[in-house]
């Protein structure tokens, strides 16, 4: 579904990506682990262009997105959703009308039908009772649930995590997780950047290990987690497993 | 001088006075008007990454703000002619203050878009809205907010400034004040009329501009 080649990315003279190759099949759900600074968020970040790789191509349904016309990357990033740390919900707008903005504006719903949609999903988030909350009145795990049926309400074939819960108080963390794993149960197509290992293991079809700008081993859970090939991916795990 | 008595002079006065004040009102609101719909286009050039977009801008407000409005405001009536353009009085005065204070506002609005933070762009970015959507949907509505306090003192400082209006013959507050002191030549007593007049305008203003600064201090 998703393919990078040889992505290259520089911020300044600091070189964050150093050439790397990720291919993401549908219905699969990639982890990216690693410790700070490895580049994930900035991989992660690469696939839907909001950071503009150096070099490489990033190839969605075997078109190169990095050679379009602005306009059709528009058309790309519908189908692509994301979740970010710092949850990104837009201030001024209540819980409902965050998820119904983009069908209306972007797809052209009308209100109704985007209203239909997006409660469904707010209630399958368990925020039923939320609806008309603004951001500022919810709790850090709320708005993010918000925040996940926001970009789901795009019927996206592919959802990003960039650390989702890297952000929440630890008793809020378990309520995305949770939501996550629902979306890994319906066939949802992922790509996940976390730190939470119990959960990488859990829902993971394959883990990626990533250090200092470069995938340094990758494969199932249970071979990265039980059996690293590579001294650094045993390093880091041993560090940070209790 | 007459001799007739402070009060009863002022009551004769009071009702040009009012009408000169109505025009600056009439001024200030048509000029900071125009004012905000440049701002709104010029802020967003102000932070586009595009040197076409961003460097007249950048010209525009560097030039605005580093003349005088006097200058502007002559060259528009006095000096456009010379080209062809001959503008009524009142014309002029709104497109001279009108582009004045629209570098300004600006530069407000720029301000305000740059202090909403990075994620909300991304966030409507990763949704599929183009850079305007993204502006218009998301990033001004809040910029809006936050900008209200700003604008309130541009709106009171382009009321003041609206007075040098009074030199190219509109009968705005200043105007007034000076041709009843030159029938009467009782200036002090009615330039401080004047004075005044402005302060009552501007005093409630200002109270309004620090009490929504307060309340958005408090719910941000």
């Amino acid at each position: 579904m998703i393919r990078l080649e040889k992505i290259y990315k520089k911020f300044g003279r600091l070189e964050v990506l150093k050439g790397v190759d990720l291919n993401v099949e549908k219905g699969e759900v990639v982890v990216i682990i690693g410790p700070s600074g490895a580049g994930k968020s900035t991989l992660l970040r690469c696939i839907n262009l909001l950071e503009r790789p150096t070099s490489g191509r990033v190839i969605f349904e075997g078109i190169d997105i990095t050679r379009i016309d602005g306009r059709v990357v528009d058309k790309v990033r519908e189908r692509i959703g994301m979740v970010f740390q710092h949850i990104n919900l837009f201030n001024h707008l209540t819980a409902i009308d965050n998820v119904t903005l983009a069908p209306m504006k972007v797809k052209g719903l009308s209100k109704s039908e985007a209203e239909h949609i997006a409660r469904s999903l707010l209630e399958r988030m368990g925020l039923g009772d939320k609806l008309y909350s603004y951001p500022s009145q919810l709790s850090g795990g709320q708005r993010q649930r918000v925040a996940i049926a926001r970009a789901l309400a795009m019927q996206p074939d592919i959802m990003l995590f960039d650390e989702p819960t890297s952000a929440l108080d630890p008793e809020m963390i378990k309520e995305v997780l949770d939501v996550m794993k629902a979306l890994v149960n319906d066939g949802m197509t992922m790509v996940i950047v976390t730190h939470e290992m119990g959960f990488a293991k859990e829902v993971a079809s394959r883990i990626i290990f990533m250090d200092d700008g470069c995938i340094i081993e990758e494969g199932t859970p249970k071979e990265i987690f039980s059996n690293p090939k590579e001294e650094r991916t045993a390093m880091f795990l041993s560090k940070i497993l209790y | 001088m007459t001799n007739e008595a402070f009060f009863p002079f002022l009551i004769g006065i009071l009702p040009l006075l009012g009408k000169g004040a109505l025009m600056t009102i009439e001024l200030t609101i048509i000029s900071v008007g125009i004012g905000v719909i440049i701002g709104i286009f010029g802020g967003i050039a102000r932070v586009s990454r595009n040197p076409i977009l961003l460097i007249p801008s950048t010209i525009y407000v560097e030039v605005i703000r580093g003349t005088p409005l006097l200058a502007q405001l002559f060259l528009v009536y006095f000096g456009l002619p010379s080209l062809g353009i001959n503008l009524p009085p009142f014309t002029a005065a709104v497109i001279a203050m009108g582009i004045n204070s629209g570098a300004y506002v600006t530069e407000i609005f720029r301000g305000g878009i740059q202090s909403i933070e990075r994620g909300q762009m991304e966030a409507a970015r990763s949704l599929g809205l183009s850079y305007l959507q993204a502006m218009r949907y998301i990033i001004l509505p809040q910029a809006f907010k936050r900008i209200l306090p700003p604008l309130g003192n541009e709106f009171i400082a382009m009321l003041k400034d609206s007075s040098l209006a009074s030199t190219i013959a509109i009968a705005e507050l200043m105007r007034v004040g000076r041709e009843i002191t030159s029938r009467t030549f009782r200036s002090f007593e009615v330039l401080a009329v004047v004075a005044l007049l402005y302060l009552a305008i501007t005093l409630p203003l200002s109270l309004v501009v620090r009490y929504t600064e307060r309340r958005m201090s408090i719910s941000d």
